[in-house]
């Protein structure tokens, strides 16, 4: 017996089964009972049902026990989680790191993060609110109220004390009051950096052409960038707030096509004899050439421009103190012009994205400044045609003794007879990128002599850079004494079938052609077949291997989704083959990245990883490797 | 090569120059000079110390920051939340042992790798609500209901302030 406490019940006390029934042989046939047998079955039928009740009443009870041992294991387990979270190593982080961990958070991401950490618990709270320096940024808020950014630009001033402050403000939103006159004004001499976005707002201008400009005091401004609105009336142009900022140094400019043609930058008074760096998009040339003359001083600027015509009343300037220069341009002819009309005799650093610009142009500039140039890119140039097409480029060279690391267009035709001489003529060059202009077939026979410049090894010479957008640059690997054989027929074969199903994929329809189909399922199989038994890396990076990987690439770029079973066997064999493609590359010291269309040959060795970067973002990065990263560059997004 | 003894009575031989990737060991070991005295790290069990050994091993012969690193190095290696996909691989693992990944680099003083996992957390962390970090690490929400409501406050501009 097994008493219940709770119900003092016999929990073990069961009603037995039913007894086997006196009229058993009535319960299996139709017929009618005695009234002897009926009444026997009435007595049955009541006492069932009083057992019948029984039980539910005791299955209640067993119920309500289950529910209540569920509830309580609940309970314990919920006490096992509030204990294991008492030991869990988050809370022994010390403040120093959950503070290092916080300042990781402001780094490249949202504004918005920050303040999601204040709100997660007190100690988060306590550490963060108790550090100025994790406030002293205050990036631009994108998608928040306005109510909001005025509210964490008061909290972000009160809880960086007195430290230094950079400030971004947009006027995207339309603010109940002015954040610059009102909120920041009591802490502008600690602003270091300001970036003012939407620039201007109407309800500003009077903080940002004051009548009396010395009463707002910039005695910290280092950095200044203002992106100008497209929205705005001409008379809320007017800057003259910053004319008193003895610390002011680094100007940028982003204006809008509109304000270009309006305004260039005559109505934007600055200290402009102490800058040291001008960034601009969009102003005009002469309101570039009237910065560089009041610009005495500077040292570094980077221009953007949609000029399509050169002013002419410009006339032409020397700069004495510019060391690097970066120019964007649409027109080659107004590039040429602006060439034309520059001396800069201490520039060090030249950075040009100008289409189909004339190399004689910037050779020029380099003669005319008698400038000694360290680092040269001009990855669009073009070498003008001459009887010798090797002149243009021997005459850049011999302009650049100082160069350590030069990015240029690569065309066969220009190189020719020069590869012996590069390395003569560039003593000091280390890292060069090369971007292939050539396409695939003028590439191959010449890709094998260009080895001869890779592999000849002469220091300093360390990093070389191919980037084509045109063809594959496996090639560059040297083919083996014993390279050929069956296998480089099979490719050869492959190449030819699958040139025309690529003929037929471009000029007919074949999403319902069994005929195609079966062409090549067949021919899929056949290459799935032979892969398996391996092709060798170094078959796959020769010509024949190239002609296949980049037909299986051009089909599967061609190919309906209908037919997704074949598109995924093209991406299976691909798969299959670009790790043997870079693995044969890397046993000669080259590195492959497909997504920057780059093919690199380092003298470095060891693991490498390699990031994808926007050249945009830094113009004047090396080529070469740092901290471990091999950064190649590339336009449009950062793909990392 | 240099044995190390972990908070659960564990031996670790490894090579000196992947050891001293480690400030407080390196330290150690000038202050003690040489000797075959095994180091005791009470503060690392060795499911940890093993994770760091493979981390320090392969970074074995890197430059080590200088200790006087100026402020503006210190800027620029926070400027960037990029983890190598090396580094990343490695510390591809549960939240506990991230944290005492963390917590040993910070005693070993291992600048470097205490960089990865403070990355990787604030990767963690970034693009959440703050309900949402709390449910990820199993924090408490142990503001009272008054602060609650000043952190409301707070995210309200008021124009008499």
């Amino acid at each position: 017996m097994q008493i219940c406490p709770n119900c003092n019940m016999d929990v073990l006390n069961t009603p037995e089964s039913p007894s086997t029934s006196p009229i058993a042989s009535l319960l299996t046939t139709n017929n009618p009972p005695e009234p002897r047998e009926a009444a026997i079955a009435h007595q049955i039928i009541t006492s069932s049902k009083t057992q019948t009740a029984q039980i539910t009443r005791l299955i209640e009870k067993v119920y309500s026990i289950l529910d209540g041992l569920t509830s309580r294991r609940e309970e314990y387990e919920r006490n096992t989680f509030l204990h294991q979270n008492v030991v869990r190593n988050i809370r022994r982080i010390p403040p120093d790191v959950l503070l290092e961990i916080f300042s990781h958070t402001i780094v490249d991401g949202d504004p918005n993060d920050i303040w999601a950490v204040v709100e997660v618990c007190r100690r988060w709270r306590e550490v963060a609110f108790s550090t100025p320096t994790l406030w002293s940024t205050f990036p631009i808020h994108k998608g928040t109220s306005a109510a909001s950014i005025l509210s964490r630009l008061s909290r972000s001033l009160q809880l960086s004390h007195s430290t230094p402050f950079k400030l971004s403000i947009s006027y995207g939103v339309p603010y109940p009051i002015c954040p610059l006159q009102v909120v920041a004004s009591p802490h502008l001499k600690r602003v270091t950096h300001l970036t003012v976005g939407n620039f201007p707002r109407s309800n500003e201008s009077t903080f940002f052409a004051p009548s009396n400009p010395r009463l707002v005091q910039w005695t910290a401004l280092r950095s200044l960038h203002l992106q100008f609105a497209d929205t705005e009336s001409p008379e809320a142009s007017r800057i003259t707030v910053f004319q008193h900022a003895p610390l002011l140094q680094d100007v940028d400019f982003n204006l809008t096509d509109r304000w270009r043609i309006l305004f260039g930058i005559g109505n934007i008074l600055l200290p402009w004899s102490q800058l040291r760096k001008f960034s601009a998009s969009n102003v005009t040339l002469d309101g570039v050439f009237t910065v560089l003359r009041a610009a005495s001083v500077l040292d570094e600027c980077y221009l953007d421009f949609t000029e399509t015509s050169m002013p002419s009343n410009i006339g032409s300037l020397s700069h004495q103190s510019l060391t690097t220069l970066h120019v964007t341009l649409r027109d080659e002819q107004v590039a040429h012009e602006l060439f034309n009309r520059l001396t800069v005799p201490l520039l060090r650093k030249l950075s040009v994205d100008v289409p189909a610009l004339d190399t004689a142009a910037v050779c020029d500039l380099i003669e005319r400044s008698s400038c000694g140039l360290t680092f040269l890119s001009a990855p669009m140039a073009h070498f003008r045609e001459s009887d010798d097409l090797s002149t243009p480029l021997r005459r850049l060279f011999s302009l650049l003794p100082d160069v350590t690391e030069l990015c240029i267009p690569f065309s066969f035709a220009s190189f020719k007879g020069v590869r012996a001489r590069l390395v003569l003529s560039l003593p000091q060059l280390r890292h060069l990128s090369l971007k292939v202009t050539d396409s695939l077939e003028m590439a191959i026979p010449d890709l094998i002599a260009l080895r001869c410049l890779v592999y000849a090894n002469v220091p300093p010479l360390e990093t070389i850079i191919f980037t084509s957008e045109k063809c594959h640059l496996y090639g560059l690997a040297p083919p083996s004494p014993h390279y050929g054989g069956p296998q480089a027929q099979s490719l050869q074969r492959w190449d030819h079938e699958l040139g025309e199903l690529s003929h037929f994929v471009k000029v007919g329809a074949v999403k319902d052609d069994t005929g195609f189909h079966r062409d090549l399922d067949r021919i899929l199989s056949l290459i799935s077949a032979e892969s398996e038994s391996g092709i060798s890396g170094e078959c796959l990076c020769l010509t024949e291997g190239q002609n296949v990987v980049s037909k299986l690439q051009e089909l599967l770029g061609q190919l309906p989704v209908s037919l997704s079973l074949q598109r995924g066997r093209i991406s299976a064999i691909l798969a299959l083959w670009l790790p043997r493609i870079k693995e044969y590359l890397a046993s000669f010291g080259w590195i492959e990245n497909s997504l920057a269309k780059t093919l690199v040959y380092t003298q470095r060795q060891g693991l490498l990883s390699v990031k994808v970067r926007d050249r945009k973002k830094d113009r004047f990065a090396s080529f070469a490797l740092q901290d471990g990263y091999l950064t190649l560059y590339t336009k449009g997004d950062v793909l990392e | 090569m240099v044995l190390l003894v972990t908070s659960d009575n564990e031996q670790f031989n490894a090579d000196k120059d992947v050891v001293e990737r480690s400030v407080l060991i390196k330290n150690m070991l000038e202050d003690v000079g040489e000797s075959d005295q095994p180091i005791p790290l009470p503060n690392v069990s060795s499911s940890v110390l093993k994770k760091v050994l493979e981390y320090c091993e392969h970074h074995r012969g890197e430059p080590l920051p200088s200790a006087d690193a100026d402020q503006s190095q210190d800027e620029t290696r926070k400027r960037t939340t990029d983890i190598s996909e090396w580094d990343q691989k490695f510390i591809t693992v549960d939240q506990e042992m991230l944290f005492e990944i963390i917590l040993a680099a910070n005693y070993l003083d291992i600048k470097s790798l205490l960089d990865v996992g403070c990355k990787t957390v604030a990767n963690m962390i970034k693009g959440k609500t703050p309900e949402e970090i709390r449910k990820l690490f199993n924090i408490v929400n142990d503001f009272t209901p008054e602060e609650e409501a000043q952190i409301k406050k707070e995210n309200e501009w008021a124009e008499d302030r």
